[in-house]
């Protein structure tokens, strides 16, 4: 729920130029030539910093190496690694909303993940290099929602940016139609686009291993295993902690791993920890450990009062 | 485990203290990475292209 919030709050931080509404124009300010390290399109009216893979591609494309994208988008890595993908990026905070949704959930292959690395060579490199053309944002479903049909409500209201625009180009429907198709996918999968797709979460990904804040496991401590009254070490038999995974990790094994976004949800089983990667170097940092204790402890308390409840009453000896 | 994340994990898991050397190497080269992008007004390239929105490239125009 905490992390709902903070996600709604970046969104609407990424997105406020809110002066943009009532004119039907959009941001041109300064502000422009900052990447925020999330996926939120530049094309937004309301957003007032760069999407990095729109700017990425555009560096490309003039053949210059990015080296202000990628000083940016590694010095958030270094620090907090996916964090920003789990915490702040818009998008990912609408595929979890879409989640929600009624809809008969299904996993995908785990060979699927490797795919946005795909995505970030041929369609962010090599595609933009030969064409001169910014592919991914053309297809972008996040640019689509942001971007594409916010500019279509402008053109309905007589924007002047908005003037001589054909939207009903196929380009325009492609792009639509994946919106569409990826929506359908969020609320059938966890975090589709963001696992399979997203070459901004490649890029961050990569800075995992070595990031600052770091991810790590005591199995001993599994709040979960201890209310089920199971081995403490036999972690992996009730995946609680993988299950409320929003990138479909197995937890345990895969705690650091490239596809972590640092989201915290599996904290709250005990066994996993945030920690710092300098400094005290050992099973966490106070506040993390603190947060698993208090995790062990509701469990621990949950358990007795189960058992208590159960207990039958002892006949009356008298 | 994808091939990438192998060798990355390789390189860094088996100590802690290579795992901070990374972490330094890495700011280090980011930090420069950015200076060489200031400097070389990638900046204003950056605002430049988000501000004059190609409606062309948002496949909408």
């Amino acid at each position: 729920m905490k992390r709902r919030i903070v996600q709604f709050i970046a969104l609407l931080f990424t997105n406020s130029y809110f002066v943009a509404i009532p004119r039907a124009t959009f941001y041109q300010g300064a502000l422009k030539g900052v990447c925020v390290p999330v996926l939120n399109c530049y094309a937004c009216p309301l957003a007032w910093g760069s999407c990095p893979i729109g700017a990425l591609q555009h560096f490309v494309i003039i053949r210059q190496f990015p080296f202000y994208v990628l000083g940016i988008l590694g010095l958030v890595g270094v620090f907090v690694g996916r964090f920003p993908c789990g915490w702040l990026c818009p998008f990912g905070w609408f595929q979890e909303i879409v989640y929600k949704l009624k809809l008969p959930k299904f996993s995908a292959p785990n060979w699927l993940r490797h795919m946005k690395y795909v995505v970030l060579v041929v369609v962010c490199g090599l595609v933009a290099w030969w064409t001169y053309e910014p592919w991914f944002c053309k297809i972008c479903p996040a640019g689509t929602l942001e971007g594409g049909l916010p500019w279509l409500l402008w053109q309905a209201r007589g924007s002047e940016g908005a003037e001589g625009m054909s939207f009903l180009t196929w380009v325009f429907g492609l792009k639509v139609l994946i919106l569409a198709a990826l929506v359908l996918l969020m609320g059938m999968m966890r975090r589709p686009f963001c696992r399979f797709v997203c070459p901004l979460g490649a890029l961050l990904g990569l800075t995992n291993k070595f990031s600052l804040l770091q991810m790590d496991t005591h199995l001993d401590d599994c709040a979960i295993a201890y209310a089920l009254g199971s081995d403490f070490k036999n972690c992996a038999s009730c995946m609680h902690c993988s299950k409320d995974c929003p990138m479909g990790l197995k937890v345990p094994e895969e705690i650091g791993s490239v596809d972590c976004i640092r989201c915290m949800n599996c904290t709250s089983y005990g066994s996993v920890y945030w920690k710092m990667n300098l400094g005290q170097g050992g099973r966490g940092t106070d506040r993390g450990r603190a947060e698993a204790a208090a995790a062990r402890g509701a469990a621990r308390e949950a358990a007795t009062a189960t058992e208590t409840a159960e207990k039958p009453e002892a006949p009356d000896s008298s | 485990m994808c091939p990438l994340s192998k060798a990355i994990d390789f390189l860094v898991k088996p100590d802690p203290a290579r795992t901070a050397t990374f972490f330094v190497i890495g700011l280090v080269v980011f930090e420069a990475f950015l200076i060489v992008g200031l400097v070389t007004e990638h900046f204003w390239e950056t605002l430049s292209n988000g501000a004059m929105i190609c409606l062309s490239c948002i496949g909408v125009g």
